[in-house]
């Protein structure tokens, strides 16, 4: 089985995010960068699935040099090998964008199916995985929390629909399979399998060499645009009431009521 | 001045190896990626369970630690050391080195796996013939088997070659027979196998024992004062028939195997107390920037800052000595070639090491004392109740000043290398004092001209290695051979050259960031360099007084002092320690977490 693992290098979730003073990105100095945390999910349900059936993990990744780091993680928890799109002219691609060029890698290498993540947790807008259905013309099913394969070419999965209730889905392959979190326990990368990931191939293809124009790509091809960027307001002081419950009971009641708007 | 430093002391009397010294900044993107690896592992899976591993609770049929061990053997952790032809990782020391210090917040674990990986299998990696090593490693790399070192006996502590426990040869030839008890064996209640040292006749030998085999009974658990989760009880031997083949080296060659072994677990004890004070210091700072009193977090009181400020630079200087060290040896072991013979040209490059794996053990272990101690008395009630980590760090703690060699057994270790090395000419120290005293003659003392923002540190370091020298070359002098029983100044001259050490690698990596990073960017790094060098200055000073006034004669005495004052007085320059607390405090504060 081909398998195929869509992966983001994004800022540790706890890393400290300072915006730049021009409100055009973050400052990136001294942030350290992971694998995006469900897209480990999707890496560690890619090798399980291989450890059954057999074949390989590839891992597909949109992203500078730097995301090699991110990729050699995925290598050294037991993907084979990985496609990075890369090139000039790049940066400020939309999710439109990346997923048409995802596909298209994903495509071109024929996979039988697709893990992601569901969303990357730096900028969280979690439409990459339908996106690269769309274009590859397959189903999309996510955020699921349960996998399994039901005979070679069929897949089950259970996803949460609120208030507690699943929903089952069953759908031929290919396809993508969003992951959401709890779906396995990602392995840790073991010390001979970073030793390995070293010497493991990460193919480098341009967005030309997938059949799309540079000039779709970028900041000036984008349909969506970010116009700016700014950190969550500071969170105010809380109140606090002072004197008799009597007295301040009505109070809360009357603050919950006019000011928060809860009840 | 030399620019070679020497291993065994050289440093004394070389300029500060500017440049030469490998820092944690210079660490391989491999080698980060492995401790990130070390640090996950343990923060995930060891650290939210250390109350379980403290009452030894078991799980799947087996001890909670021993299973902990097992995974982390799953995941390499246990096989850097072991070359490649043994299934293990072939990695440098460094890179081991980086992973114990990583594996920071649970000494239980720590001990168990020290046990295991470092004195437990290093001796049969180092002193084991090609079938031994075939036999055992590969098992040994990945935990399948557990194993111990079993050298201490109910009357042979740091007295370590003196022991009992006898191994005659079976009359058909193909056994030992061995008899006796070992005492205070960490692993000893589920280790699969030991080194246990026994005497055939006079001559003291290792043996690797299968602590399965018929005759082999394991004694209660201690009831310890920290790393409870880890098992410390007594082997006792009662006929155990150990097959010939299982002799580790040779016969008599148990000091040999022992005192080589004990050097890298030394080196690997000051590195794993680095990790835990880089622990101390981040609990710390969490419950100092929570806690609020008369209100403000306590962390921003003055003197609180104060001693954050002694517990950050502190670790900084083991630190940056404990990378030296281990760079500096695996300089060396590149230099060997890898022939039949290359495991024992290793075991001779770690024993002209035993100086600088005995100063990162004392400067390790001692820093941590203190640092935990700090970082207790800054948790108030909080840090004396077992809820708060801190508790644990302190206690656990105490072990590290005495195994592997009591921190006063390494301090006579510095001592006796430092002398073999003055006497047998290894290092140049009579030119360096015949340069002292020809400037005392002639009035010339002075500080040495150094440029750049850390050029008065750098002086600080030359001042201070003269006023080191001066005052063992009086110590040899006067107490002759006789120096064999005054271990007061034995200790002494140790001290200074564990504070000597600190100082010279302290500047040698704050200077490396500096270069690297901007004068601007590296300030708390300088700022560390500058107190570290004052307060060590200061503990050199200090001890060189004391030994000239204990070791000169009355007569000469008053001469002897004014001459150490003029040497004194080249460390004596003005520093607002107070102010250069604050600053150091103040960045780490900031930041939120030790980031040096």
């Amino acid at each position: 089985m081909k398998i195929g693992v869509l992966l983001k290098q994004v800022p540790d979730s706890e890393a400290r995010i300072k915006v730049k003073a021009d409100g055009s990105g973050i400052e990136t100095g001294d942030i350290k960068y992971v694998i995006n945390p469900f897209d480990e999910y999707g890496v560690e349900e890619a090798l399980k699935l291989k450890k059954a059936k057999g074949g390989e993990v590839v891992i597909f990744s949109f992203g500078p040099k730097k995301a090699d780091e991110a990729i050699r993680g995925a290598l050294a928890m037991g993907a084979d090998r990985a496609v990075r799109v890369d090139g000039t002219g790049l940066e400020g691609s939309d999710n439109y964008a990346v997923a048409r060029v995802l596909a298209a890698a994903v495509k071109a290498e024929g996979m039988d199916i697709v893990f992601a993540g569901k969303q990357a947790i730096d900028d969280d807008s979690a439409q990459v995985p339908q996106l690269v259905a769309e274009f590859l013309d397959w189903p999309e099913v996510g955020p699921v929390e349960t996998f399994e394969m039901v005979d070679d070419t069929t897949i089950k999965v259970e996803r949460a629909i609120g208030g507690g209730s699943k929903e089952v889905i069953q759908s031929a392959l290919p396809a993508v399979v969003a992951a959401e979190k709890g779906l396995n326990s990602p392995r840790y990368a073991s010390l001979p399998g970073i030793m390995k990931a070293k010497r493991k191939k990460i193919d480098v293809k341009t967005p030309d060499a997938l059949g799309i124009p540079a000039a779709e790509m970028g900041a000036g091809a984008a349909l969506v645009k970010v116009t700016k960027w700014s950190p969550p307001p500071v969170r105010a002081a809380g109140k606090v009431l002072k004197g008799e419950l009597s007295e301040t009971i009505p109070q809360l009641v009357k603050l919950l009521h006019e000011e928060a708007k809860v009840i | 001045m030399f620019d070679d430093v020497m291993p065994g002391g050289g440093f004394l009397v070389a300029t500060v190896p500017l440049g030469r010294t490998l820092t944690r900044e210079k660490l391989t993107d491999m080698q980060k990626e492995f401790a990130d690896v070390a640090r996950k592992f343990v923060e995930n899976e060891v650290i939210p369970r250390v109350d379980e591993i403290e009452v030894k609770a078991e799980e799947d049929g087996m001890p909670l630690v021993i299973k902990l061990t097992k995974q982390a053997g799953e995941l390499g952790l246990l096989a850097v050391d072991i070359p490649e032809e043994y299934e293990g990782l072939g990695q440098d020391k460094t890179t081991s080195m980086a992973i114990a210090e990583a594996m920071y917040g649970c000494a239980s674990f720590g001990a168990t796996m020290g046990a295991h990986a470092g004195i437990g299998a290093l001796p049969i990696t180092l002193f084991g013939n090609e079938e031994q090593k075939q036999q055992w490693l590969p098992k040994l790399a990945y935990a399948e088997l557990i194993s111990s070192y079993a050298l201490t006996e109910p009357g042979s502590g740091s007295d370590a070659l003196s022991g009992r426990a006898t191994a005659e040869l079976s009359e058909d030839g193909k056994y030992y027979i061995l008899n006796g008890e070992k005492q205070y064996i960490t692993n000893g209640s589920w280790a699969d196998l030991s080194i246990v040292f026994a005497r055939i006749g006079d001559k003291y030998t290792g043996f690797i024992v299968d602590l399965h085999s018929e005759g082999v009974s394991r004694g209660v658990e201690e009831k310890k004062m920290g790393i409870k989760g880890s098992s410390t009880c007594s082997l006792i031997f009662e006929n155990v028939k150990v097959p010939v083949e299982n002799m580790l080296g040779k016969p008599g060659q148990a000091a040999a195997i022992a005192l080589n072994i004990l050097n890298l677990g030394r080196l690997k004890l000051g590195f794993g107390a680095l990790g835990n004070c880089k622990y101390a210091i981040d609990l710390t700072l969490k419950f100092g920037s929570d806690r609020k009193q008369f209100g403000q977090p306590i962390i921003t009181f003055d003197m609180q800052k104060g001693k954050l400020a002694d517990m950050v630079a502190d670790t900084y200087a083991v630190d940056a000595l404990n990378y030296r060290a281990v760079g500096d040896i695996d300089k060396a072991l590149e230099q060997l070639e890898h022939d039949d013979t290359y495991f024992d040209k290793m075991i001779q490059v770690l024993k002209t090491y035993a100086l600088e794996c005995s100063i990162s053990k004392i400067a390790g272990s001692e820093t941590l004392m203190s640092v935990a101690n700090s970082a207790v008395r800054m948790h108030g009630g909080y840090g004396f109740c077992e809820e708060y980590r801190v508790e644990r760090v302190a206690r656990d703690n105490v072990v590290d000043t005495i195994f592997e060699g009591t921190n006063d057994i390494n301090r006579l270790t510095i001592f006796a290398t430092l002398t073999q090395n003055i006497f047998g000419a290894a290092m140049p120290f009579r030119e360096f004092m015949e340069n002292l005293d020809s400037d005392l003659r002639n009035g010339k003392v002075g500080r040495i001209d150094a440029e750049g923002p850390l050029g008065d540190e750098i002086a600080d370091c030359m001042a201070a290695k003269r006023v080191v020298a001066y005052a063992i070359d009086h110590a040899l002098i006067h107490c002759g051979k006789n120096i064999k029983n005054d271990q007061q100044v034995m200790a002494a001259i140790a001290d200074m050259m564990v504070a000597l050490y600190k100082m010279d690698s302290t500047v040698a990596r704050a200077h490396q960031v500096m270069e690297d990073i901007g004068e601007k960017k590296a300030a708390t790094h300088l700022d560390v360099a500058r107190y570290i060098c004052y307060k060590n200055g200061q503990i050199i000073c200090n001890l060189a007084t004391d030994i000239i006034h204990s070791v000169v004669t009355p007569g000469q005495l008053s001469q002897k002092l004014s001459n150490l004052k003029k040497l004194i007085a080249c460390l004596e320059r003005p520093v607002n320690v107070v102010e250069l607390r604050r600053r150091i405090a103040g960045a780490i504060i900031e930041a939120k977490e030790y980031n040096l």
